[in-house]
């Protein structure tokens, strides 16, 4: 492994030398909206003449070799290209800001280029970019929009179980995805028993996602990678608009402080406990509570400074005495601050320096009686990114972070104990972009981590090597191909199948080693032209490898860290697919159609009698169907529709007695006899299909702009069987299904 | 441990009813209902139960058939019997043994084959049944006898019933552990004169493991329902440690797990009991048992 790592040394040596000529220099900037100044992730920079290009990093900063002669084009999907002269800007000494101007929403198909798009050619396997511009009309449950609702509509992406915001990635489960809004990791961004995730929409200016091919920086789960960027503010006027659904009441206020600086505050609530409380209906009350605001500091066109903070929770309560009160009270819920520093050292150079905290509580209050099982996170990380020469691009650098955990089972019980485990990590990363040639670009990447547990001896050290290479056969086609080592340290317990607050997130250490991955996947991108139109088809194929996957023995656990390895389950899962999608990005229709079929299995001692079974939540088949339609520019439509092979399911194909009054057994089975079930997951259930519409209507109502949406979830009301549950005693299925569901929200701009 | 359907979901009592807000009051459109979904196919499978002990005076073999698990039923409906079944146990290899038909007229559901034999110490015990040109089979291997080298019994009143504390010395094997149940049979002598040997409790199969590390083993459980009245018993009573197989323990946690949990998929995984029967469901066990009469103290 170690020879392997002085080799990427030398090569990156090697090509650091390849230095450019006297004329060319380096010229580097931001791209911005040019609206509301939100950077543009993965906006494509080229220079022809010299044959080179470059994409914007995550603070949408680029760096780009040219000579005074060249011309250099900007674009980004959905926006106006812009092109420069090099020669202009070499005469500025400061960062330049390129502003690129959306599209009109109509204006008919878009224009036919002499020269094709290569930006989503020369991206990596798995990746996909999305604005929550260009997402927010889509059908929604309660009248708001779900960024993990949306995610589930890719393809390799499946939800848990019906209606939940939690996902699975290409047969990962589902604590492997790491969920990061504005680079700090959340623990359990969930809402209500899991059906709503914790981001906001409104609050959101864009999400990356990573499968596949996960880029070096990111080194703590598994499967995949959820960047979601909160909106800066924007820097020219103050906007607020205020809306209601059916779920919560919103606000948003976007806007300047003085010149130059910008905040973004969003807040969200749930009215239903106040109705409640109105109109006394029922002995318990819920509310969930989400907070984010962002401050951006422009210190210098050189120098930013970002604060971001988020505050979610969830609060129940419950009467449990004569009294009438509320004498049950549990809150769960995340906190997460982010202090971000970005410096563009030289037109080469950009670093960007971060302070994280982040933690995940839940509080259990009954009478006197109180626990506090959660997770804190600290963290320092340093990101660079240097553009050494045409050829070469390299990003380098670490994070050091500290952990403390609260761990503890059964919530109720005043003699279960609570845990307290504190655990380090260091991460370094570095990635080499190597542009070989116009025709082939590789990513050659390495993550390096060290993990240590205090008292209960775990210390690990993993060096995962992360490699993509793409391959342009013609100006239109790419081959992909990319491994992916990974490993996660955390580990999220559950008792129950289903998403509970009182899961725990449990560090590695002696007992609990950490997972293990990797994934190999080829992929083909082509983009081509029809009706005047640009469309874009992707193939991939994948194949991944999962050792050390823990579970709890059957249906219990203790939390003592001493007593984990009689407590879990371990074994390997591995799972292979094929994922095709064909999309269009632009015009007065967009959206994606995708196919995937995927094959996932688990294989843990202990389980389904040591034999390999499907994991409850794999769904063999799935097409997902995603369109958008402006209808004019006043009216959206948008509907999605999704057929999809059923959850598996174990039913039991045989009853059996064993003698009632024997001591040799547990007898009181002989009311309703054993089970035997053939097998863990063996069966499935029916197929699943849904059609989701929404239409949102632009107008001026009491004299403010407004957009009134109502959504209608499962349209043809089909009864799709969420789940199965099996009576013993008269050998019937009961099912829960969800049928037509019509919602509406509207929204105020002041 | 603790059983999920004491936390998880069910820890919050109303959250179940929350889910049901969701969907019905807030969306108005869910509903929970009975639903006619394609069963799998069904075959009836011949049903074994055996615990062949070591120094027993006969070997029993129940042997039913399972059912439908999609039809009302009850542990006493004679579908579940057979009655014409062939049935042998070869001890070693050589020793066969064919067992009868031992009807029970009152208890029809307590019917057994079975022969009246003292139970071998043997090293392999091998089980075929043949029914309707259905065959099962098993094979055992008993486990090491453990020799007790002495014992005694603590028996402490409480107010929730008896605590009952063993102390034992026996040879436990060092090895990978081992699993023993252990049993005992009190003297009681009534107001009448009339004497007879009686389980101290009722339960059937308290058992622990032991790795060998030390010779004497201290078992207590905690009182229950079930202990037997202590006010007639004399101080003396047979200790049965009868060295039981790995599978056996699995099995019985199986079926204890699933006797919780069936029906409650919603919040607990399906549990699977796992058979040694060849072809069949149910147990063939072999158990190695060492008895002692130890001292009783009642506190």
């Amino acid at each position: 492994m170690g020879g392997y790592y002085n080799k990427i040394i030398l090569i990156v040596l090697f090509l650091s030398c390849v230095n450019f000529s006297q004329a060319q220099k380096n010229i580097s900037g931001y791209v911005v909206d040019s609206l509301n100044g939100e950077p543009l992730i993965g906006a494509y920079i080229t220079n022809k003449a010299l044959n080179s290009y470059t994409v914007t990093n995550q603070s949408g900063w680029f760096s780009i070799v040219a000579e005074g002669k060249d011309t250099i084009s900007i674009s980004f999907i959905g926006y106006k290209a812009k092109t420069l002269k090099a020669s202009e800007i070499f005469g500025i000494n400061t960062v330049i800001y390129i502003r690129l101007n959306e599209k009109p929403i109509i204006i008919g198909e878009i224009e036919v280029t002499a020269k094709l798009k290569k930006d989503k050619m020369l991206t990596q396997t798995g990746y996909q970019y999305f604005s929550a511009k260009g997402v927010k009309y889509l059908p929604s449950v309660g009248g708001e929009s779900d960024i993990t609702k949306i995610l589930q509509l890719l393809p390799g992406v499946s939800a848990s179980t019906e209606g939940s915001a939690r996902f699975n990635v290409r047969g990962g489960d589902q604590d492997q995805n790491l969920m990061l809004l504005d680079g700090v990791q959340i623990f359990n961004p969930i809402h209500l028993l899991g059906y709503f995730s914790s981001f906001n929409t409104d609050a959101i200016s864009s999400v990356e996602f990573h499968k596949g091919y996960i880029p070096p920086e990111y080194s703590e789960k598994l499967s995949s990678v959820v960047n979601i960027n909160l909106k800066r503010g924007n820097p020219r006027k103050l906007k607020i608009s205020a809306g209601i659904s059916l779920l919560s009441t919103q606000l948003l206020i976007d806007g300047p402080i003085g010149n130059n600086a910008s905040i973004m505050i969003s807040a969200r609530r749930t009215y239903l406990d106040i109705v409640n409380s109105l109109a006394n209906l029922f002995d318990f009350n819920y509310s969930y509570t989400d907070i984010y605001s962002k401050l951006t500091f422009n210190l210098s066109p050189s120098d930013h400074l970002f604060f971001s903070s988020y505050y979610g929770t969830d609060y129940y309560m419950e009467k449990q005495n004569l009294n009438n009160q509320f004498n049950y009270n549990t809150k769960w819920g995340n906190y997460a601050m982010h202090l971000r520093y970005n410096r563009v050292w030289n037109s080469s150079f950009f670093s960007d320096i971060s302070l994280v905290y982040s933690r995940y509580f839940s509080e259990y209050k009954r009478g006197a009686f109180a626990k506090n099982p959660d997770i804190t996170e600290f963290t320092f990380k340093i990101k660079n990114d240097y553009n050494v020469s045409k050829i070469l691009n390299l990003k380098f650098g670490g994070d050091l972070r500290y952990y403390n955990f609260d761990v503890t089972s059964d919530l109720l019980n005043s003699n279960t104990n609570v845990y307290n485990l504190e655990a380090f990590e260091a991460n370094f990363f570095s990635n080499a972009k190597l542009k070989f040639a116009d025709y082939l670009e590789a990513n050659l990447g390495v993550n390096i981590s060290a993990f240590n547990v205090k008292k209960y001896d775990g210390k690990y050290r993993f060096f995962d090597p992360r490699i993509s290479i793409n391959y342009l056969i013609n100006s239109a086609t790419a081959v992909k191909l990319s491994y992916t080592g990974t490993h996660q340290y955390m580990h999220t317990l559950s008792s129950t199948k289903f998403y509970a607050p009182n899961d725990i997130f449990y560090p590695s250490n002696k007992n609990l080693k950490p997972i293990k991955g990797n994934e190999t996947s080829l992929g083909l991108t082509k983009i081509f032209f029809y009706n005047n139109s640009e469309y874009e088809f992707n193939m991939d194929l994948y194949y991944r490898v999962m050792k050390d996957v823990s579970q709890f023995k059957l249906n219990y656990y203790d939390a003592d860290p001493n007593r984990l390895n009689e407590q879990l389950l371990v074994g390997k899962g591995w799972a292979y697919g094929l994922e095709i999608q064909l999309s269009k990005r632009e015009g007065r229709l967009y959206g994606w159609i995708n196919y995937t079929w995927n094959k996932v299995f688990r294989k843990i001692d202990g389980k389904n009698f040591n034999k390999e079974f499907v994991p409850g939540f794999n769904r063999e088949h799935r097409l997902n169907l995603v369109l958008n339609y402006n209808l004019s520019e006043n009216l959206v439509m948008g509907a999605t529709f999704v057929l999809a092979s059923g959850l598996p399911i174990s039913l039991p194909v045989n009853r059996y007695f064993l003698d009632p009054f024997s001591n040799n057994h547990n007898s009181s089975h002989s009311n309703i006899g054993l089970f035997d079930y053939g097998g863990l997951n063996k069966y499935r259930l029916p197929l699943y299909n849904r059609l989701d519409l929404s239409i949102v209507y632009k107008s001026r109502l009491f004299g403010l702009k407004s957009e009134l949406s109502v959504s209608i979830y499962n349209v043809y009301n089909y009864q799709n069987p969420t789940f199965l549950t099996f009576n013993p005693w008269n050998g019937t299925f009961s099912s829960t299904t969800v049928g037509i569901l019509p919602t509406a929200g509207i929204k105020f701009f002041f | 441990m603790k059983k999920s359907n004491t936390f998880g979901i069910k820890f919050y009592p109303q959250m179940g009813m929350l889910f049901i807000i969701l969907y019905c009051v807030f969306i108005v459109s869910s509903c929970d209902k009975v639903v006619d979904y394609e069963k799998p196919l069904q075959e009836n499978k011949i049903v074994i139960e055996s615990y062949i002990t070591e120094g027993d005076t006969a070997v029993n073999v129940r042997i039913t058939k399972s059912g439908s698990p999609y039809e009302i039923t009850s542990v006493y409906d004679p579908k579940y019997y057979i009655l014409d079944a062939d049935v042998k146990i070869i001890f070693d290899d050589s020793d066969t043994i064919f067992l009868e038909l031992n009807k029970s007229p009152r208890f029809p559901v307590k019917t057994t084959y079975s022969k009246k034999i003292k139970v071998p110490s043997a090293h392999k015990c091998y089980l075929e049944v043949g029914y309707k040109g259905q065959k099962v089979y098993a094979e055992e291997y008993y486990p090491l006898k453990t020799k007790i080298n002495s014992a005694s019994i603590t028996l402490e009143k409480t107010n929730n019933g008896i605590n009952t504390k063993f102390k034992i010395n026996a040879n436990f094997p060092k090895q990978e552990t081992n699993y023993y149940r252990i049993q005992a049979y009190g003297k009681f002598v009534y107001n009448n004169g009339v004497s007879n040997q009686k389980r101290l409790w009722s339960t059937g199969y308290v058992y622990f493991s032991a790795d060998g590390t030390s010779n004497i083993q201290n078992i207590s459980f905690s009182p229950n329902s079930y202990s037997t009245n202590l006010n007639n018993i004399e101080n003396k009573a047979i200790i049965y440690l009868e060295h039981i197989s790995p599978f056996y323990v699995q099995f019985l946690n199986a079926v204890e797990e699933q006797v919780l949990t069936v029906g409650d998929e919603f919040n607990t995984e399906i549990v699977q009991i796992p058979t040694n029967i060849e072809g069949g469901l149910g147990i063939f066990t072999v158990i190695a048992r060492d008895s002692i009469w130890a001292d009783i103290t009642i506190k």
